[in-house]
């Protein structure tokens, strides 16, 4: 039975780490992509059999925990290691392992030339058993434990060409940041803690109904939390600076964390903690304005970014906001599928830009690209299938998803966040085909020495792109809307959340079949209008961007400047944190506390210099010295 | 009587040796003071029933003892040293509290020594008291333990003697 | 009439004294080889009243512990002058005022 086996599929990664970790030094290269590649490879193969074997169960009782063994244990408060498999759990799974299993295989095509081959599969695995930690634990302190882990993996691998200060500076932000939002994290968990006694989902998430009262203040509180964490690992307003640094790193660590799985952890917390969000309206609406927010004013940045990678980690944050804007209406499956089929054509993107870099020998400035359409031509193609997708262009993957999410936003949000997320979508797809179009389309911008080496990658990194095309062409059909039975993801999804049927804001149940074609219309047009616009600008007519620059040169340097944001925080927090530091370091620790210590030490030293007189050296005043203690010892008795 | 007499002369003859042997200059006439001052111990161990102790005395502190003594002042050459007496303060202090503790011995003697009515000999002491047969006879009982222990103690000094007074060769 | 012999209190006199003089030897004389020879002397002192005492209590023990007095003493002497030697043989002098190396 698969599902006895259902522990392994964290664990064989881990196992993979352990052993490329220490052993990696002594083993054949092959041997170390084998170990790597293989455990996450089996443990996709069980998780299918496992997801398999829950199809097999009926609907209501798709839940099957498997405990190994309690981790803490102290006094009222247990934590055990147990993963639970429920729908969202799977799905989650299902993308953690699978897309992750095509980024090891790429990963050893374009990693094939690094030294330290084995330290980085080591790390990946790690990354792996570290998500799937997060996604299948039964409770929230097992889920911290991958939180953590993950964000600990972040670190290690974007900083992972460490003697570059830059991505060490890189990984040092994320850590930090990230660091912040775990705080907020905590906090929650401590706070559900004391209100439930618990940390297990389901006795906090059967209890929450009872326990809080709706709109209570803590709830909101337990909700805001999280959800601080959420904006840290997801990089969401205030906490995303740490993405686009994070892509100092290597592009498929970029491909698998940065895009299609830890940001997402965000999103599946919130998802999975559903139940406390509906309990808290506030709540809710903050994590739909922050995501259309953050929507918003990536997608600006994202329009003028020259670094093909910076472009994507403008879109991923992006992107996270619109899954962050379906789950801020209540539609928690509209976030999922949309999590689901950006970490498809996001994975694509980067490992498509990771393509072309490596092609161009490590060039990532877009305007020393162009025209590579015939040189690369499988890169090309799946590349621009994940562009479509990324767009919403019907039929591909992300024209479902993201219609979804607009749809529910004007259904259950009201007309305001519907029409920022239509804004926001112009963008994306204008943005997007921008980055197409100056990558593969007109004069070829290439350096001399870099056309010399241009060549199509080798297999081990296509056939992932290839797979990961297939995934976002077709991806989107799980969730059809209007369709009879089209809907299967939502009904896979059911059981989850069937608990907040009473909870959740009042859908208008009967809405006019006619107004959701209106509002796919309209998505798929404003899509269309976007790729002509960046078609006009960057291929027909290129002096329209450059005119425009100029004229609105004010404009343009704010946000191309990224709105200065990180200044603003290395000046008013980084900078006032490190003066401090240092003024505590040289006032307190070298004055006060090595003054102390030291000062004892002299102290010391002089009272032995004051006793040490009394060592004379003289033999006879030894002896003086000991008549006169008989004297009083002999005094002493004779007196007695 | 005679006892008397006898103990008059034992006694001073050992008191003014002794003052001889603390204010000599030359080191060989200190030392055949300390033989004189031991002599006359020796007769005064006779007064007390103890001749083997006296025997012994004679045999090894003034036979052997001494004689190693006058062996080193000899081997060392040492001459008289010019100040006598050890300069400064010391020297004050040093008789000062000498004298103290003479005083306190007096004090311990003079109120102590009737109170328990030992000012006469016991009566009638035992047959044979200090004579050889009767030491022996104890030392091998009693005190056999301590007596195989100073022979251990007695190697050791042989050893340590023999070590550090070798001229090293290395 | 029993005679009456010494008084044990005479001898104790006569021992407090030597040994007093063999501490004032000890404490102001300047060489090595009297201070030792004072040494010995507050030891026999010892070694008199011991005995004084073993007669007027009518036990051997005093004796018996004379017996070791003395050869610890014998020990005792060997030792002290095979280092006075050493020294002696290193420094040219045997005068306890010029040898103070372990001062401080």
């Amino acid at each position: 039975m698969a599902l006895s086996l259902f522990w392994l599929v964290p664990f064989l990664p881990l196992i993979g780490a352990l052993v490329n970790g220490i052993w990696a030094g002594k083993l054949p290269r092959k041997a170390v992509s084998a170990i790597g590649v293989g455990s996450v490879g089996l443990s996709l193969a069980i998780a299918l059999a496992c997801f398999g074997e829950l199809l097999a169960l009926p609907p209501e009782s798709r839940r099957f925990t498997q405990g190994l063994f309690t981790w803490i244990q102290s006094g009222d408060f247990s934590a055990e290691v147990r993963f639970v498999l429920d729908p969202l759990s799977a799905v989650m799974m299902l993308v953690v392992t699978g897309v992750g299993f095509l980024i090891h295989v790429y990963s050893t095509g374009y990693m094939g030339h690094e030294k330290a081959y084995g330290r980085y599969f080591s790390y990946l695995n790690l990354f792996t058993f570290s998500m799937l930690t997060l996604v299948l634990a039964d409770n929230f302190v097992l889920m911290f434990l991958g939180w953590e882990a993950v964000g600990l993996c972040s670190y290690l691998l974007i900083g992972f060409w460490y003697q570059r200060p830059a991505a060490a500076e890189a990984g040092k932000k994320a850590f930090v940041v990230n660091r912040i939002g775990d705080w907020g994290f905590l906090l929650g968990i401590f706070l559900i803690f004391v209100t439930f006694g618990s940390v297990d989902f389901a006795t906090v998430f059967a209890q929450a109904p009872q326990h809080l009262a709706m709109g209570s203040a803590v709830a909101t509180t337990i909700a805001l939390l999280l959800f601080v964490g959420a904006t840290g690992k997801s990089a969401q307003l205030p906490l995303y600076v740490w993405l686009p640094d994070a892509m100092e790193g290597p592009t498929p660590v970029s491909a698998l964390i940065h895009a299609a799985t830890m940001v997402t952890a965000g999103v599946y917390m919130v998802a999975r903690c559903h139940i406390l969000y509906l309990l808290s309206p506030f709540a809710l609406s903050v994590v739909a304005i922050v995501g259309v927010l953050t929507a918003l004013f990536a997608a600006t940045i994202g329009l003028v970014q020259n670094d093909i990678k910076r472009v994507l980690a403008y879109s991923t944050i992006s992107q996270l906001g619109y899954m962050f804007l379906g789950c801020g209406v209540g539609a928690f499956t509209s976030g999922i599928f949309h999590l689901m089929t950006h970490a498809f054509f996001k994975a694509l993107l980067f490992l498509g830009a990771g393509s072309v870099i490596h092609a161009l020998s490590g060039e990532q400035d877009l305007w020393k690209m162009g025209g590579l359409k015939a040189r690369l031509p499988k890169t090309h193609i799946t590349f621009l299938i994940a562009t479509l997708a990324i767009a919403g262009v019907f039929p591909f993957a992300g024209f479902f998803s993201k219609d979804e999410i607009l749809y529910q936003a004007w259904l259950r949000g009201g007309p305001l966040l519907w029409c920022a997320g239509v804004i926001g979508a112009f963008m994306t797809a204008f943005y997007m085909f921008r980055l197409y179009f100056l990558t593969f389309h007109g004069p070829s911008r290439v350096t001399e020495e870099a056309k010399h080496h241009l060549h199509e990658s080798p297999s081990s990194m296509t056939v992932p792109l290839m797979f990961l095309a297939v995934l976002s062409a077709i991806g989107g059909f799980i969730q059809v809307p209007l369709l009879a039975g089209g809907q299967r993801l939502d009904h896979f999804l059911e059981p989850v959340f069937a608990d907040a049927a009473n909870l959740a804001p009042a859908a208008p149940a009967a809405h006019a079949v006619g107004a959701e074609v209106w509002l796919m219309l309209i998505s798929l047009a404003v899509a269309l209008v976007g790729i002509f616009v960046a078609y006009r600008f960057y291929v027909a007519d290129p002096e329209v961007p450059r005119r425009l620059a100029e004229q609105a040169r004010g404009l343009y340097r704010l946000v191309f400047n990224k709105y200065w944001v990180d200044e603003t925080y290395d000046s008013l927090v980084v900078q006032p944190i490190y003066r401090g530091s240092v003024k505590l370091w040289q006032e307190f620790d070298a004055a006060v506390i090595d003054g102390a210590v030291n000062g004892v030490g002299r102290q010391i030293e002089r009272g032995s210099a004051l006793l040490r007189q009394a060592q004379v050296g003289y033999v006879q005043v030894y002896a003086l010295i000991l008549t006169v203690g008989a004297v009083v010892v002999i005094g002493y008795l004779a007196l007695r | 009587m005679t006892e008397g007499i006898l103990f008059s002369v034992f006694s001073i003859s050992a008191i003014v040796f002794a003052f001889g042997v603390i204010f000599r200059r030359n080191a060989v006439h200190c030392a055949l003071h300390l033989v004189g001052v031991l002599l006359s111990l020796s007769g005064l161990f006779v007064l007390l029933n103890a001749q083997f102790i006296a025997a012994i005395q004679i045999l090894v502190y003034a036979g052997a003892i001494m004689v190693l003594f006058l062996f080193v002042v000899m081997l060392l050459n040492v001459k008289g040293e010019t100040p006598l007496l050890t300069p400064g303060a010391a020297k004050g202090f040093g008789f000062f509290f000498a004298l103290i503790v003479f005083v306190e011995l007096l004090w311990i003697v003079l109120t102590r020594g009737g109170a328990e009515g030992t000012s006469q000999p016991a009566a009638a002491l035992p047959p044979g008291f200090g004579s050889p047969a009767e030491i022996g006879r104890i030392l091998y009982t009693t005190w056999l333990f301590p007596f195989e222990v100073t022979s251990i103690l007695l190697l050791i000094a042989v050893i340590g003697a023999v070590v550090l007074a070798k001229r090293k060769f290395a | 009439m029993q005679p009456q012999g010494i008084p044990l209190d005479a001898y104790q006199l006569v021992a407090a004294l030597l040994f007093t003089i063999g501490l004032i030897g000890v404490l102001v004389r300047r060489s090595a080889l009297i201070i030792f020879m004072s040494i010995e002397l507050m030891l026999n002192a010892v070694n008199l009243s011991f005995v004084a005492f073993s007669k007027f209590h009518g036990q051997m023990d005093g004796q018996i512990f004379v017996f070791f007095v003395m050869s610890v003493a014998a020990a005792e002497v060997a030792v002290g002058l095979a280092i006075l030697v050493a020294i002696f043989r290193n420094r040219e002098t045997a005068s306890v005022d010029e040898v103070h190396l372990l001062k401080g």
